[in-house]
Order: structure tokens, then C-alpha cells, then sequence
């Protein structure tokens, strides 16, 4: 089968962009969320 | 034997530069708008002799368009002097704007933009014009997103895949380069459509900046973080703001740098098992390990008493180095003070470096990855019996087989990246500086990351300048297209 010429993405995905910027800062948020509890965790010891 | 070039082959290589410099020609007009909006008269005439250089060489190629594609080596030939034509040209505005103590000095700079590392030796930033400022920012944008495949899309034609290549960017997710150009801008233009916006309502809103300056600084963070460069506008980085949330931001703006473009394409299909390839899994294993590194450091050497200023300070920083952006939240006197363990963390982090199609630097994750692998495969062959036969495979959008080959690859590009930052590290030692510090800066430079322990500064010696210059050139093209250069070179010479 010949593949598209085209991308399938556009810029007025609105859905596929909000997707990308959840994931994103859902990305941040686990690494500040981690990195919180282990600096509580290493000032206790 | 080794084949002389011909002719065709250099006409090919000196076309393709050509509509390279017909790109940095119009490049230069952005800058120059803005001194036209800002009247800066003078820096509007740096910018203007910027732009008819660029054009005079644009002009003189235009007549040797080639007949046939443009070979993959030579397309690698065109990669690697594209990055030393280009900083050399961008070059001009620095050294005529008097905030440069000398030529070297000026080229320093445009090759620590355009490789997208950020170490600067520019005097006075704080009274730069704004032309200036945008320019040096700009550069980042051209490097980051890279200057070919900015020419790619305004210049498409025959032969541009041998150009795609050697980029760096082989990821394929589209069907067609010029499609897959268009996707790699278009998530540039998002991020920075939503990025700026925040970042310019912060500056007007919670920082009390005019609207002018707002932008400005909106701007200059945004390519700064996004395109991992680590330029800022101010001398003290990302320290000037004192905000929480404008360092959330640009954490965030950092971190979707250092994502490569396929994950980015993933994300915005929607999850598609990017969570299970080997790149995903070890940057986010080597975060969580320096993270935890550099946190037990600052711990021990009780720099930050309390949770908040340890993970705004250190998850900053160890992000910033990982990413290879070199922003700093901390001076360099707080840095050298944070202690061996915490300096040792960055350092590594720095090494390390992004995910592969993206702007980071460093080894990348997927080599980290893969190394890791051969090396746990190596000590099974020990330790399984003779004649054992080990088959290995990894996850990365799909199963894949671990071919000696590939090893092979990997760990030759892996080492290079060691003994090219032990080679920094070596002409740091020679000049007098300790090794600790002569290895951070090293990796600094050839990890495109930017951050300094004070090495990089003006009037820093010449020989340490000129090798500083090529650690950024060579980390940035990954050898590959750094050899096909030397190899054209020694073929011309030598080749019959």
C-alpha cells in the first residue's frame, strides 16, 4: 500500500496538542513530585 | 585506494552552502527589523553586512546547481561545514558590536548558538542592544532546529535526504523529509506559540516588565529552553527573574527539548508505548539518578536546609545539565561550593545528555541504553558457559535485534564522546586548571550543555578558546559528518 504523502497531524488539532501538553507536564510533575519526596526523605536521615 | 574527488562533487558540495548562506542572508533580516523597530542604527548596519556576505556567497554558488542528487558523504561534507561557515558568518554582527574583545572571541559565541550550547565570553550582555540580544537568540533557533533542515524547508529539492541524515535527525516518522521538516517546525511553533504566551504574561503580570520587554525576555527563554541552548538575556541566566514559575516553565520548555521527534509525535497521537523503548526508560532512569545523586550531595554539604529551596535549586539545575541547556538558577561561586558529590552529578548529567533527534547533546540516551546492554551482555558471555549462544534484542518503537554491528556503532560514538571530553579535560589541565573543573567545562562544551564553572570567560586563553571551539563543533555534528569532512579532505590530497 503507498504511504501517505502527507502528515496525518495538522496544527489545528486542538485534542492532539492538549494530549501533548498533558503529557509533557505530567512528565515535569512526576520528576518534581519524586524529587520532593526524596529530598524530605534525605533530610530526615 | 582512495578516490580523488571530482570536480561535480565539489561544485555539489559549494551549491548546497550556497543556499545555506541564501538562508543566513534572510536570517539576518530578522535581527535587523528589530533594530529598525528599536532604532539601533548602528547594529542595523552590523546586521545588514551580515546579511550581504551571507548573500555575495549565496550568489557566487547559485550557477553550479548540480545535474544529479547530492551523495550521502557529501551531504555529510555539507553537514560539517555548514557548521563552520555558518558561525563564522553569524560572527560578523558579534565582532563589529564592540562587546567582543576580539574576531575568535565573536566566533566563540556564534558557534556556542548555533551548536545550541550557551557558554558565552561576551562582555557587558546586560547593556546589549536589542538587536543584538534577539540575534544571539536567534542563533540558537537556527542551530537547535537545525540551519539544514531550515534549508531543507525552504530549499527542497533533489538529494535532501543525504543532508536529513546527517543531521542527526534519521528518525523517519513521516514518509517524506519535507513532511517530516514540517512537523519538526510545527512543534517548535506550538511550544513557542504557548510557551512565549505564558512566559509573557508572567513577565508583564506577576514580573511588572512593559509589554516590549516582556517579549524579549518571553522570547529569549523560550529558545533558550526549548532549543537547549542555555543563552539568556541576562549575565546572571535564569537567576535575574527569582521566579517559581517562570523556572516551572522553562523546566517544562527544557524538557520538551531534549524529547526527540518521534516521542513527540507519539505524545501527540496520543500514548503509544513510548514508555517501553530503551531511550525513554534510560533518560528517565539516569534523571532519577543524578537527581538523587546531586539531592544526597546538597544534603551532605548542607547548602539548602529546607525541601523547597533543595528541589527548586537542585532539580533545576541537574535538569538544565541533563538536557544539555545550561541554564543556571545558582552563580558559579554556589556551584563550585555545592560539593563534590552535587558537581559530580551535574557533570554526569551533562555527559549523558537528551534523547537522539532532538536538540540535546551528550552521548543521548539510546547509546546510554544500548552500552548498558552490551556491557551486561559481555558479562553473561562470562559468566554462561562455552559456546553458549546469547541473542539480545531491545524495545525502541518495537522489538529490535542488538546486531554486533549496531554495538559495534554504538560504542565506538560512545567512546569518541569520552575521549573527547577527556581531551577538553587535558587542555584544561594544561593551562592550570584543576581537573575537577577542566572536566566540567569540557563536558560542558562538548555535551552542547553551556554551564560554567568560570572557565569560559573573556580573556580566557586562546588555545583553550580555539579547543573549547571545536569540542562544541565536534559533539554537535556526533563524528560522524566530522570524518566524511577529514575524509574529503584526505581524498582530495591524497586520492588519485
Amino acid at each position: 500500500m503507498k504511504p501517505p504523502s502527507r502528515p496525518q497531524i495538522r496544527a489545528s488539532d486542538l485534542w492532539g496538542v492538549l494530549l501533548h501538553l498533558a503529557s509533557e507536564l505530567g512528565a515535569l510533575a512526576a520528576l518534581v513530585g519524586i524529587s520532593t519526596v526524596l529530598a524530605w526523605a534525605l533530610l530526615q536521615l | 585506494m582512495l578516490l580523488r574527488p571530482h570536480r561535480e562533487d565539489v561544485a555539489a558540495i559549494l551549491y548546497y552552502q550556497g543556499r545555506v548562506m541564501w538562508l543566513m542572508a534572510a536570517a539576518g533580516l530578522i535581527p535587523a527589523t528589530v533594530a529598525m523597530l528599536a532604532s539601533e542604527w548602528r547594529p542595523l548596519g552590523w546586521f545588514l553586512t551580515m546579511s550581504g556576505v551571507a548573500a555575495l556567497g549565496g550568489a557566487a554558488t547559485d550557477r553550479l546547481r548540480p545535474a544529479s542528487q547530492l551523495r550521502w558523504g557529501n551531504g555529510m561534507v555539507v553537514v560539517a561545514l555548514t557548521w563552520l561557515l555558518v558561525p563564522a558568518v553569524s560572527a560578523i554582527p558579534f565582532a563589529l558590536s564592540g562587546h567582543f574583545r576580539n574576531v575568535l572571541d565573536a566566533l566563540f559565541e556564534a558557534m556556542s548558538g548555533f551548536t545550541a550550547t550557551g557558554l558565552s565570553v561576551m562582555a557587558d550582555l546586560d547593556h546589549s542592544p536589542v538587536s543584538l540580544t534577539v540575534w544571539r537568540q536567534t542563533t540558537q533557533f537556527l542551530g537547535g532546529q537545525g540551519i539544514v533542515l531550515a534549508a531543507l524547508t525552504l530549499f527542497a529539492g533533489g538529494g535532501i535526504l543525504a543532508l536529513y541524515q546527517g543531521e542527526g535527525r534519521d528518525e523517519r516518522i513521516f514518509p517524506s523529509v519535507r513532511s517530516t521538516s514540517r512537523f519538526i517546525w510545527l512543534v517548535a511553533a506550538w511550544h513557542g506559540l504557548v510557551g512565549i504566551g505564558i512566559l509573557w504574561s508572567l513577565g508583564v503580570f506577576h514580573l511588572g516588565y512593559s509589554p516590549g520587554r516582556a517579549l524579549l525576555h518571553a522570547f529569549s527563554i523560550f529558545v533558550g529552553a526549548f532549543d537547549t541552548g542555555g543563552f539568556a538575556p541576562m549575565s546572571t541566566s535564569l537567576a535575574y527573574y527569582r521566579s517559581v514559575a517562570v523556572e516551572l516553565v522553562t523546566m517544562w520548555l527544557m524538557l520538551a527539548g531534549a524529547i526527540s521527534f518521534g516521542v513527540h509525535y507519539a505524545l501527540w497521537r496520543g500514548p503509544r508505548r513510548v514508555h517501553r523503548n530503551l531511550e525513554t526508560r534510560t533518560l528517565a532512569g539516569s534523571l532519577a539518578a543524578t537527581t538523587a545523586l546531586l539531592l544526597g550531595g546538597l544534603v551532605m554539604t548542607g547548602a539548602y536546609g529546607d525541601v523547597a529551596s533543595l528541589v527548586r535549586r537542585g532539580l533545576f539545575q541537574v535538569l538544565s545539565a541533563h538536557t544539555s541547556t545550561g541554564f543556571a538558577t545558582v552563580g558559579t561561586s554556589d556551584l563550585l561550593a555545592w560539593g563534590g558529590l552535587a558537581f559530580a552529578a551535574i557533570a554526569t548529567a551533562m555527559a549523558l545528555g537528551g534523547m537522539g533527534s532532538s536538540t540535546s547533546g551528550g552521548v543521548k540516551a539510546l547509546r546510554v541504553g544500548l552500552t548498558l546492554k552490551i556491557l551486561a551482555n559481555t558479562v553473561r558471555e562470562v559468566l554462561l558457559p562455552e559456546h553458549s549462544v546469547i541473542g539480545s534484542s531491545f524495545y525502541q518503537n518495537g522489538r529490535k535485534e542488538l546486531t554486533d554491528r549496531l554495538a559495534r556503532s554504538v560504542m565506538a560514538i560512545s567512546l569518541l564522546f569520552v575521549a573527547l571530553y577527556l581531551f577538553g579535560a587535558l587542555i584544561g589541565l594544561f593551562y592550570g586548571y584543576p581537573l575537577d573543573d577542566a572536566l566540567f567545562e569540557s563536558v560542558s562544551a562538548a555535551g552542547t550543555v553551556g554551564l560554567s564553572v568560570g572557565i569560559t570567560q573573556p580573556g580566557m586563553p586562546v588555545g583553550l578558546e580555539t579547543t573549547y571551539i571545536f569540542l562544541m563543533w565536534a559533539g554537535r555534528l556526533e563524528f560522524i559528518a566530522l570524518f566524511a569532512l577529514v575524509g574529503f579532505v584526505v581524498a582530495a590530497v591524497r586520492g588519485r
